[in-house]
């Protein structure tokens, strides 16, 4: 392994059983992220992205397990570490943050208490030096630095102000990873595009990466250096960002572009992508897509096909990438 | 041409209850368009613009505090109790949780024909409609004695869809109908919406708060913020030529793809 990759994910698969049921959520995942990279992982409902990021950080609930693969962040495999190194890591050097603050804030702990409580633990800074750090944190992320605010309980913060919150909780340990886990999905489009700017921002002053989970086309494609695409638990595609919007080839990847309404497409039809998500109990054998796929051959259906490379870091698992859709228009 | 809506000067005040009763919130400020027949209309806006409430005041699920709604020049405001009853289905409304909105305890036949029951159409007659509009909006009759929790949410909405189809209504408002579904399946619930309308000749008012979505769907848009129609106008013009400057805000916006063209 190279010494400038942060995470690197390898064949990772995590299974939940339930009832006896056996649930594939991932199933082979691939996954590099880099020291400051803003990288997006791009997914529908069900394709496996909450449950990626919350394997990274070992957060699984007991009724998952994952049976295959490694998951190394600067050299340790995350998944044979132990919990007490796991516990230091968790915040200090991975954070995340959520789509909903408020379901992972305490609701009877003012704001500023929950941002010292995470420095002191992994900081061992004084009760005034954190203190002093939260406030600084609290400017920083665009929440009045004052006594106000800070003794807020997170009741009286906006969705937008929650979100804020979250963020100072998160780097204030100066992470080398941030998780985001749809962290704009619930807010309007301004307020969106104002954590994206922070997001962005902080990472540039602190050299950190973002492994950013979405299904927003419009927001990858606005902050991303890097996409990969998640369909049924395996990537399907990997690219730089300008080289997949300029030459997608992945026919999902293809269809789910084509399926963004805008002005552009006026008059014509929405492609959509035809049939729906298969159920994670009995995943299609062969490239999963193949029973969606407008251009599969028989081939599809019997074989996985591995990621191989288009150009530079381009990377699509279809083994007739970029083939003609037969789309109308 | 006539309008088929029009909506004059429409307020909307919210008292709370209690201590907050002293503070009444304005939710729609003298609030005035029209809606062509046959045209879709969009209304955008962030959320707290008063979007929803705009929706349910002109459906007087929640009655206007001031202002006139016109339906077909029938002054809804006005209507007696009987001529409401056919009114009502003529216009439906659909919202954004499919789930909330069937009855989890109903089948999906019994949720259809419940509006046909009270307007007392028979048995036969009801059946038939049922497996039209099911076939209508692509759900397969075979299913039609399924509970709403066997569907996934892109076929609730579509069940959705046709319980307001089985009231044959004229005028539909759809309140951010496919914001909860993901963009594959959502394509195929506006690709059906279209064809109705094509077919039926419906007329559409149409809440989102993507203007993506209502700049490749709605004929004209209004543009709502605090509870104000802060501008409208024909959906081409105002994505060209944004007058106002929180819609020149929302236009400019780099997370959209209207300046910027799909990737």
């Amino acid at each position: 392994m190279t010494g400038n990759v942060l995470l690197e994910i390898n064949d990772l698969a995590v299974e939940f059983f339930s009832h006896r049921r056996k649930i594939h959520a991932v199933r082979g995942l691939d996954l590099t992220v880099l020291p400051g990279q803003f990288h997006a992982l791009v997914g529908e409902s069900g394709a496996g992205k909450t449950v990626t990021s919350f394997t990274i950080l070992r957060l699984l609930p007991p009724s998952a397990a994952v049976t295959r693969g490694s998951v190394v962040f600067q050299d340790h495999n995350l998944l044979t570490l132990s919990e007490d190194l796991m516990r230091n890591l968790r915040g200090r050097e991975i954070s995340m943050i959520f789509q909903e603050p408020s379901k992972y804030l305490n609701p009877s702990m003012k704001a500023a208490d929950q941002v010292i409580e995470g420095i002191r633990f992994h900081l061992g800074y004084s009760e005034k030096a954190a203190y002093q750090w939260t406030r600084e944190l609290f400017q920083r992320v665009g929440l009045d630095g004052g006594r106000t605010a800070m003794s807020r309980y997170p009741h009286e913060f906006s969705g937008g102000m929650r979100q804020r919150l979250m963020i100072a909780m998160a780097v204030a340990c100066n992470p080398s990873l941030l998780i985001a886990d749809e962290p704009t999905t619930a807010l309007d489009v301004g307020v969106q595009r104002q954590i994206i700017n922070l997001l962005q921002e902080l990472r540039g002053e602190k050299n950190m990466a973002i492994l950013y989970v979405t299904h927003d086309i419009g927001v990858v494609r606005y902050a991303a250096d890097y996409v990969s695409v998640i369909y049924t638990g395996r990537i399907v595609e990997s690219s730089p960002k300008d080289l997949l919007f300029a030459n997608p080839r992945h026919p999902y990847t293809r269809l789910l572009l084509e399926s963004i309404p805008s002005r552009d497409k006026r008059g014509s039809r929405l492609q959509g992508v035809p049939g729906s998500i298969p159920n994670p109990e009995n995943i299609p054998p062969g490239c999963s897509f193949h029973p969606r796929c407008p251009i599969a051959q028989p081939i599809c259906a019997e074989t996985l096909p591995p990621m191989v490379k288009i150009e530079s870091a381009h990377r699509c698992a279809c083994f007739f990438p970029g083939k003609d859709l037969g789309l109308p228009g | 041409m006539k309008p088929l809506l029009r909506v004059e000067k429409v307020s909307k005040t919210f008292y709370g209850s209690g201590l907050l009763r002293r503070h009444p919130v304005r939710a729609l400020d003298e609030v005035s368009f029209e809606v062509q027949e046959g045209e879709i209309f969009g209304l955008v806006g962030e959320s707290g613009s008063g979007k929803t409430t705009l929706a349910r005041t002109i459906l007087f699920l929640a009655p206007p505090s001031a202002g006139k709604v016109y339906f077909e020049d029938a002054c809804l405001n006005d209507l007696p109790a009987r001529a409401w009853r056919r009114m009502r289905s003529r216009m439906q409304i659909i919202f954004q949780d499919p789930h909330g909105s069937l009855n989890p305890r109903m089948s999906i036949r019994e949720s259809l024909e419940e509006g046909l029951l009270n307007l007392g159409v028979s048995r036969k007659k009801r059946m038939e409609r049922v497996r039209k509009i099911l076939d209508d909006v692509g759900i397969p009759f075979a299913q039609a004695e399924w509970y709403p929790h066997e569907f996934s949410g892109g076929q609730k909405q579509r069940i959705v869809i046709a319980r307001a189809l089985s009231m044959r209504p004229k005028f539909l408002v759809l309140d951010e109908p496919v914001s909860n579904l993901d963009v594959s399946i959502q394509a195929g619930i506006i690709n059906l919406l279209l064809d109705l309308k094509k077919e039926f000749n419906f007329t559409y008012v149409f809440i989102s708060h993507n203007l993506d979505l209502i700049g490749y769907l709605s004929t004209r848009v209004g543009v709502l913020k605090a509870g104000r129609l802060v501008e409208t106008g024909p959906t081409e013009e105002v994505l060209t030529n944004p007058r106002h400057p929180y819609t020149r805000e929302l236009v400019e916006n780099p997370l959209s793809f209207i300046k910027a063209g799909v990737p």
